[in-house]
């Protein structure tokens, strides 16, 4: 546990003294049951919460009985800082599979704070890489094919794992059914369906019983158009996460992307 | 949940599923298969492929066939006469005129026959 929360803290780049003065205010973890709600839209927030393992989606309901996730955080992520910001939750939290969470309330917060002013430009920043992730996402249900999309969704998934030391190589776990894969790309159940097969069908993944391998990172890269730059918390650029993410090879597809015009 | 097995029929074959995908009844997988449709069919006219020759055909998890869903009845898309080509409008106007023409002889006909029928009868009156 102390690990994963303090994996977390130093994530948001406040330094050693900051985030062992939040670790020691932090709560103990809660254990979750799969699809067990942390938190509805409009309740008032608890504080900063901690996956310590598991993964939770961030959900929006609709009166048609549709569901958008909106978000995803995986072991070792932090949400909550919008809705300490906003003063209320925007939409429902939510385990996946079975879960542990730890909490970091809001009034503890609020006191470590005031003693370590950079933490709020660690929740700055961890806001700030929320907003890159949604605006991925964003881009693939707007202007992405299905294929693309999932395939995003796979390779970001992946790195995430890895970077908080859950991947084993190129395989991690993948708790996401297809209703649920669905549910954040915007497509159908049976289309994912599709796209999964079509994914392995060319020897890109395998997905079998809750795991993920990747086994060719350039070409499904390639396919997802896929830069994991937007992963990195700019705190730490140039300390040689690349190569920590992508032990068989970065994946390429993406390119330069400072070139690229739009086709008229 | 029971699983139901979406096999994609295209001219070029058809395309097994071999996962598979949970629904909770046949109208549950009869609305899965219509939005799946409705996806793949935009995606593929997006790329400039027909999607109306395309469809699903559902199996239960033992393999029997549970329904179909043709692309087309998604789309909307119903038969339409063909259009016809040049050659058929030549062929048919040319048809319309040559009817005309031979009208107009038999008009021609009709008409000097009755002038020939007016000349005797004034004729027959004057003597």
């Amino acid at each position: 546990v102390t690990d994963t929360v303090l994996y977390a803290l130093h994530g948001l780049g406040i330094g050693e003294a900051a985030a062992l003065a939040l670790r020691v205010v932090t709560g103990p973890p809660r254990q979750l049951r799969a699809g067990e709600r942390l938190a509805s839209e409009g309740d008032e927030p608890e504080g900063l919460h901690v996956v310590v393992n598991g993964m939770l989606k961030s959900c929006r309901n609709l009166d048609n009985g549709a569901a958008q996730t909106l978000a995803l955080f995986t072991a070792g992520e932090m949400v909550g800082a919008q809705a300490i910001a906003l003063g209320r939750k925007m939409s429902t939290l939510s385990a996946v599979p079975a879960t542990s969470v730890a909490t970091i309330p809001a009034s503890r917060l609020k006191l470590v704070q005031e003693d370590y002013p950079q933490i709020t430009d660690g929740l700055l920043r961890a806001l700030a890489r929320e907003t890159a992730i949604l605006q991925e996402w964003l881009v693939g249900m707007g202007r992405r094919t299905a294929l693309s999309q999932v395939a995003h969704l796979l390779c970001e998934v992946t790195v995430r794992m890895r970077m908080a030391g859950r991947a084993h190589g190129d395989t991690c776990e993948f708790p996401l059914t297809q209703a649920e894969i669905a549910d954040a790309a915007g497509l159908s159940t049976v289309h994912v369906n599709r796209v999964l097969q079509a994914l392995r069908a060319e020897g890109l993944v395998t997905l079998s019983r809750s795991q993920l391998k990747i086994i060719d990172w350039n070409k499904l890269g390639h396919v997802a158009d896929f830069d994991p730059l937007y992963l990195l918390p700019a705190a730490n650029f140039g300390d040689g996460h690349a190569a920590l993410l992508f032990p068989s090879g970065e994946p390429r597809g993406a390119g330069d992307r400072r070139d690229r015009q739009p086709v008229p | 949940m029971p699983l139901y097995y979406f096999h994609l029929v295209s001219p070029g074959g058809r395309e097994i599923d071999e996962i598979g995908s949970p629904c909770l009844s046949v109208d549950h997988a009869m609305v899965e298969a219509w939005r799946a449709a409705v996806e793949i069919s935009i995606e593929l006219l997006r790329g400039g492929r027909p999607a109306g020759d395309r469809g699903f055909e559902v199996c239960d998890e033992l393999g029997r066939p549970v329904f179909e869903l043709a692309f087309s009845d998604v789309l909307g898309v119903r038969a339409k006469k063909p259009e016809r080509t040049s050659r058929e409008i030549r062929a048919s106007v040319a048809m319309t005129l040559g009817r005309n023409q031979a009208l107009r002889s038999e008009l021609a006909v009709a008409l000097a026959n009755v002038r020939t029928s007016l000349a005797t009868t004034r004729a027959l009156l004057g003597s």
